[in-house]
């Protein structure tokens, strides 16, 4: 049997291209406590957190003319495929509360806590968007 | 569990706290206790902004006590918080001058989960030419879409010592530790033509850890301690195994040929366990051999051997490893610190792996129907060796320089297949330290890390080309297409994400002007690369600069705020098959 008698499998290969990944994140606070008077002390709290996360646009390099030729039915550009990567999240919280002192050895104690993050990329798992907010009050003794 | 605990909490306090202070008159004590409730309310989408609550709008009473009683000799100390039901925290540890102590703790938290919604793998071949679709379909299912996904967490420590003899300080210790959790995950399996069907199913959590770690060590001399510990751990799933359904092979658009499709799969029509976690056991033993080398010098060395097994398939690998460390005062201004540690792990000799047979029963020559069947050698064999010598040095009474270098080398005796693959890596790194009393501190660090051969994924990424590549007479085969898994024998280009060389530097500088104001400053920046992947330019930088600053203007007001900033470059490869339809 000669050499061209023999069926052989078409393959084309693999295309590459090198692409950049990038996340970047902020986080900013500012905490404060005041201790307005003998019997009263107050606390606060802001917070801020951005977080995102990109691909660069794939570009593939040209295939060659043997190829083209045979996948000319196909496509390669990839003009969405990176956006699936991204990552845009906010989160924003508020944090105030206070101490009473009732008399000696009981403070009464109350703060309120809210925080709200912001999707602005949902994919994975859907819009992720959504916040809460919690009171809380009692009362302490130290003896 | 947690009723136990609380109980055992409040005798403590009750008879352990009197109990010091009926031993030493001079005793100091501290209590503090809160009781009080929250009320939580949440809008939208809960999983994330409160991915560590229970994520239900209610209200749930709470509380907390904290007590510290301080005697001559002893000290015991309990806090305790109960946040909700699923979050408590407490901890309650006496100790009785340097004979006795003990301590326990426990920990409860509920971490939620989201549900991936499997939308990105959705894909079809699509002719653009003639508009029509093709036969490659890549489905996704998720078959409880309403699921609620958490798992809670609960951790139980205790840990206690007992000086049993002062002559030659002979003590003690033995430490346990409890993990449970519990809960719902999501399980994604994917069945055949490789994952052209992709489901999602809810999956049962139940794991059990038990940990022990108990210990001897004495002085043999005043210059010499020894002591042998024995390690035991067991990991227990006790939930029900997932069991996913395989679907039945066929074309997946006419829906034809299924014995043809059938006959190249592992499953086909049937139920099958998986994402199973093996129950494991560990045990380990150890000697460690510490002390002094005349004045100057002390040294701390350990040698043991752990063996893992995997209880369900009978796996093993098991681990000689041992470290010394040595420390030794060179001048009034200098020291220097030598470490060393190394391991040899070998794993369960030749395991094998028997699959059935490819295309068995169906027409064509024998050749067309091949054994897949392999041994499979462990890929932890290995012995790993790493060495560092650091000098420091006081250049004058407000500086310290210090160089360190190291050296690493891994042998991984098994990979790729049975050939031995070593991985060595340079190190070195210098750092100066100021201190201008109070007013000001800082330092500057630069390390740098030379890596020769670093792991690589040796499969190959990417495929050669070329219609004769495969280079096999398919003359007297019943498809060409048969032999699509010929195709492993032309990937090539080896890839990783380790670098061969990376570089940092670290500065850091805290400011105090006044005892109002302090600030502090920090910045990190680090580059690596992998030069030797042919063409591919595989790097990573990453920038963080932190800030932080306090003011105490005047005794009622105290201010902080602080930023940060991480932002990092990831260059890497993506990389396409072409096919022809």
């Amino acid at each position: 049997m000669s050499v061209d008698s023999i069926a052989y499998v078409k393959h084309f290969g693999s295309l590459y291209t090198m692409e950049d990944y990038t996340t970047t994140s902020h986080n900013v606070f500012v905490n404060a406590n005041y201790v307005a008077s003998e019997k009263v002390n107050l606390f606060g709290t802001v917070g801020f957190t951005k977080a995102t996360a990109e691909l660069d646009e794939i570009v593939m390099p040209a295939v060659t003319t043997e190829i083209e030729n045979s996948l000319s039915h196909q496509d390669f550009t990839f003009e969405e495929a990176h956006t699936y990567s991204d990552l845009d999240y906010t989160i924003l919280r508020f944090t105030l509360g206070g101490e009473y002192t009732i008399a000696p050895n009981v403070v009464w104690t109350a703060d309120f806590d809210y925080a709200d993050l912001t999707d602005d990329q949902p994919w994975v798992y859907g819009d992720e968007s959504g916040s809460y907010f919690v009171v809380r009050s009692g009362v302490r003794f130290d003896f | 569990m947690k009723t136990l605990l609380s109980v055992i909490a409040l005798a403590l306090l009750f008879t352990v706290g009197p109990s010091l202070s009926a031993q030493d008159g001079d005793l100091t004590q501290k209590t503090s206790l809160w009781i009080g409730g929250h009320y939580t309310t949440f809008s939208d989408y809960t999983k994330k902004v409160g991915e560590y609550k229970i994520g239900l709008d209610e209200f749930m009473p709470e509380f907390k006590v904290n007590y510290l009683g301080v005697g001559t000799d002893n000290i015991f100390r309990l806090d305790g918080h109960f946040y909700d039901r699923y979050n408590i925290d407490g901890v309650a540890d006496v100790t009785i001058a340097d004979q006795f102590s003990f301590n326990v703790q426990y920990r409860s938290l509920i971490h939620q989960l989201g549900q991936d919604r499997l939308e990105y793998m959705s894909t079809r071949e699509y002719f653009h030419n003639t508009g029509s679709y093709g036969g490659k379909i890549l489905t996704h299912e998720v078959l409880d879409p309403q699921a609620d996904y958490n798992v809670h967490r609960q951790e139980i420590l205790s840990e206690m010592s007992v000086l049993l003899s002062q002559k030659r300080n002979v003590r003690f210790y033995a430490a346990h530790r409890t993990i449970l959790t519990d809960g719902h995950v999501q399980s994604i399996a994917g069945t055949h033509c490789f994952s052209c069907h992709v489901t999602s199913r809810t999956a049962e959590v139940q794991n059990n850890t038990h940990e022990l770690e108990a210990g001897l060590q004495a002085d043999i001399n005043p210059d010499v301690t020894v002591g042998y510990e024995f390690d035991y751990r067991f990991f227990e799933p006790q939930a029900p195994d997932q069991v996913a359904r395989f679907d039945v092979a066929k074309h997946p658009v006419h829906g034809g040929a299924g014995a043809e499709f059938s006959s190249r799969q592992v499953f086909d029509d049937t139920s099958v366990v998986v994402n199973r976690i093996p129950k494991s056991e560990k045990v380990g033993n150890k000697v460690r051999v510490k002390g002094n080398l005349g004045e100057k010098t002390r040294f701390a060395t350990s040698l043991g051997y752990n063996r893992v097994e995997n209880k369900y398939t009978e796996i093993y690998s098991g681990t000689w490893h041992g470290a010394v460390n040595l420390s030794t005062i060179l001048s009034p201004r200098s020291r220097l610190v030598i470490k060393a540690t190394g391991l040899r792990t070998k794993g369960t000799d030749d395991y094998r792996i028997d699959l059935p047979v490819y295309r068995e029963g169906r027409p064509g020559p024998a050749s067309s129907r091949p054994s897949f069947d392999y041994t499979r050698l462990s890929t932890l064999d290995r012995a790993d060796a790493r060495a560092s010598a650091e000098f420091i040095h006081r250049l004058n009474p407000r500086m310290i320089l210090a160089f360190l270098g190291g050296y690493e080398r891994i042998d991984r005796y098994n990979y790729p297949a049975d050939e031995d693959y070593v991985t060595s890596r340079l190190i070195g790194q210098g750092k100066l330290r100021y201190r201008q009393g109070l007013r000001f501190s800082g330092w500057a660090r630069y390390r740098f890390e030379k890596t020769s051969d670093p792991f690589v994924a040796e499969r190959g990424l990417f495929e050669a080309r070329g219609r004769e590549a495969l280079g096999r007479d398919l003359t007297d085969m019943p498809a060409p297409w048969t032999f699509y898994y010929e195709r492993e024998a032309l990937h090539y280009q080896p890839i990783t994400t380790s670098p061969t060389d990376a570089h940092e530097v670290e500065l850091r500088g805290y400011f105090n002007p006044n005892p109002k104001v302090s600030l502090n400053l920090g910045l990190l920046f680090h580059y690596d690369k992998n030069g030797d992947l042919d063409s591919l330019d595989v790097k990573r930088t990453k920038f963080t600069p932190t800030l932080g600053l306090n003011l105490t203007p005047n005794p009622k007001w105290v201010l902080s705020t602080g930023y940060t900033m991480n932002h990092v470059t990831s260059r890497g490869p993506i990389t396409v098959a072409l096919f022809d339809g």
